[in-house]
């Protein structure tokens, strides 16, 4: 039984000790936050579209026969999925840690810094990509490019207004920086998804853990756990539900542990049952999708 | 320096040892640790010759590089209980622990999206076969 901990608890089994320094300049203390997505209504996640606004959309979805898992990458991978991506390690210096962003910045001891944060925004889209790339080409690969898109508009927007990056040649320097990283994030981790687990601990040795001398192999072990149970739990969605935008991360916290074949076939009943077409049963245009439901 | 913690090192070195040598970069975690653990385990560090790395090179020409920060272990927790832990974790890496248990079948390692994606990508990576300019054209105007 390989599987006891959750990667949180296998981090903090560590008797080796991490000492962490703190650096005010490197702090996220912004005057003004930014809000999770941005100021637009449409992004807000208690806003409601008006009855007759949804109305007048399904009309012009069904006439005009618009491609609605085309035009859903925007709102699930550019918005949901990145919210997502963003939230699991978002820190300010003057807040307490979430769970999540207490195991990446507390339990596998690393900066409070914005480049970390980049980091492990870059780690969380990867893992998605991996799984944008399991679905059809041409929605797939659209998923990638909108998450990407926004992680990338999201920092320009955080570097100015919560990191004080006032001049735009000196931000557009930094998102060139960050923009050669990912490429090479996504090589590596790539790499050492497609070989085995002690690649992908060199990959992530190099990325997430900066190429620190000083590191702790039980913490980079948690690391190497946590993307892999990630990764288990997004090949057991079928693309239409992942494409909804039904995925959540797991939190670090909790044990990610194979599914039965019982486990499976009622997942897979669950979906049957949601998304197959039946008389009396209507799906809203913007609703419908030609992705599978069972794979 | 106390004998069982030289014993763990010694111990941790010889995992080390077998740890697969990166391919895509000169910046390895094989090397570096070795360079950590092998004074402990009592061995001398190989003596290389120290080139300028294009970290160094980057931080020269651009002064607004975000600085890091040092990060360090405390070294008095370094006994030879933690080494062997150390050692422990390194091994569950090496036996792909992890891959095995979480495996995501050929869903996610064929991705029906683009079935030869993660093969040319290894290929690549170790020379197996290299992308010509009519290959990479293609990849970069029709995206697979």
């Amino acid at each position: 039984l390989p599987n006891l901990q959750s990667p949180s608890q296998l981090a903090q089994s560590s008797h080796l000790e991490t000492l962490l320094p703190t650096n005010e300049f490197t702090q996220i203390k912004p005057k003004t936050k930014r809000p999770l997505l941005s100021n637009s209504k449409y992004e807000d996640s208690t806003y409601q579209l008006p009855q007759y606004v949804q109305t007048i959309g399904e009309v012009v979805i069904a006439t005009l026969r618009l491609d609605m898992d085309r035009i859903r990458a925007g709102p699930i991978a550019g918005s949901h999925y990145y919210a997502e991506c963003k939230t699991q390690s978002l820190q300010f210096a003057d807040e307490e840690l979430s769970p999540s962003a207490k195991f990446f910045y507390e339990e596998l001891s690393l900066p409070r810094t914005f480049t970390q944060w980049f980091q492990i925004t870059a780690l969380h889209t990867w893992i998605l990509s991996v799984r944008m790339r399991a679905m059809p080409f041409k929605y797939g690969r659209n998923y990638q490019q909108k998450i990407i898109d926004r992680f990338f508009r999201d920092m320009e927007l955080r570097l100015h207004d919560e990191m004080n990056v006032n001049s735009s040649r000196i931000s557009d320097q930094y998102l060139k920086d960050y923009n050669s990283q990912l490429r090479g994030i996504v090589c590596s981790y790539d790499e050492g998804f497609a070989t085995d687990d002690a690649v992908l601990a060199t990959a992530l040795w190099r990325n997430l853990f900066n190429a620190r001398e000083e590191v702790d192999f039980v913490k980079l072990e948690a690391a190497v756990k946590y993307v892999r149970g990630q990764l288990y739990i997004l090949s057991m969605m079928s693309d239409r539900e992942f494409a909804l935008g039904k995925f959540r991360f797991v939190p670090p916290q909790e044990i990610v542990e194979r599914f039965t074949e019982e486990q499976i076939a009622k997942m897979k009943a669950v979906a049957k049952e949601e998304y197959e077409p039946k008389d009396g049963k209507k799906i809203l245009p913007s609703q419908k999708s030609k992705l599978s439901y069972e794979n | 320096m106390s004998t069982p913690i030289k014993e763990a090192a010694k111990a941790l070195v010889k995992v080390l040892e077998s740890f697969p040598r990166e391919t895509l970069t000169d910046l390895s975690f094989k090397e570096t640790q070795l360079d950590r653990f092998r004074p402990l385990a009592g061995m001398t560090n190989p003596i290389r010759e120290q080139k300028t790395s294009i970290k160094d090179i980057v931080a020269k020409v651009n002064p607004y590089q975000i600085k890091e920060l040092e990060i360090k272990a405390v070294e008095s927790s370094l006994t030879d209980e933690a080494i062997a832990q150390q050692t422990k974790a390194l091994k569950n890496l090496m036996s792909n622990k992890y891959r095995d248990y979480y495996y995501v079948t050929d869903k996610l390692y064929r991705p029906q999206g683009n079935p030869i994606y993660y093969e040319r990508l290894l290929a690549d990576i170790h020379g197996e076969s290299k992308e010509n300019l009519f290959t990479g054209l293609k990849t970069v105007i029709l995206g697979k």
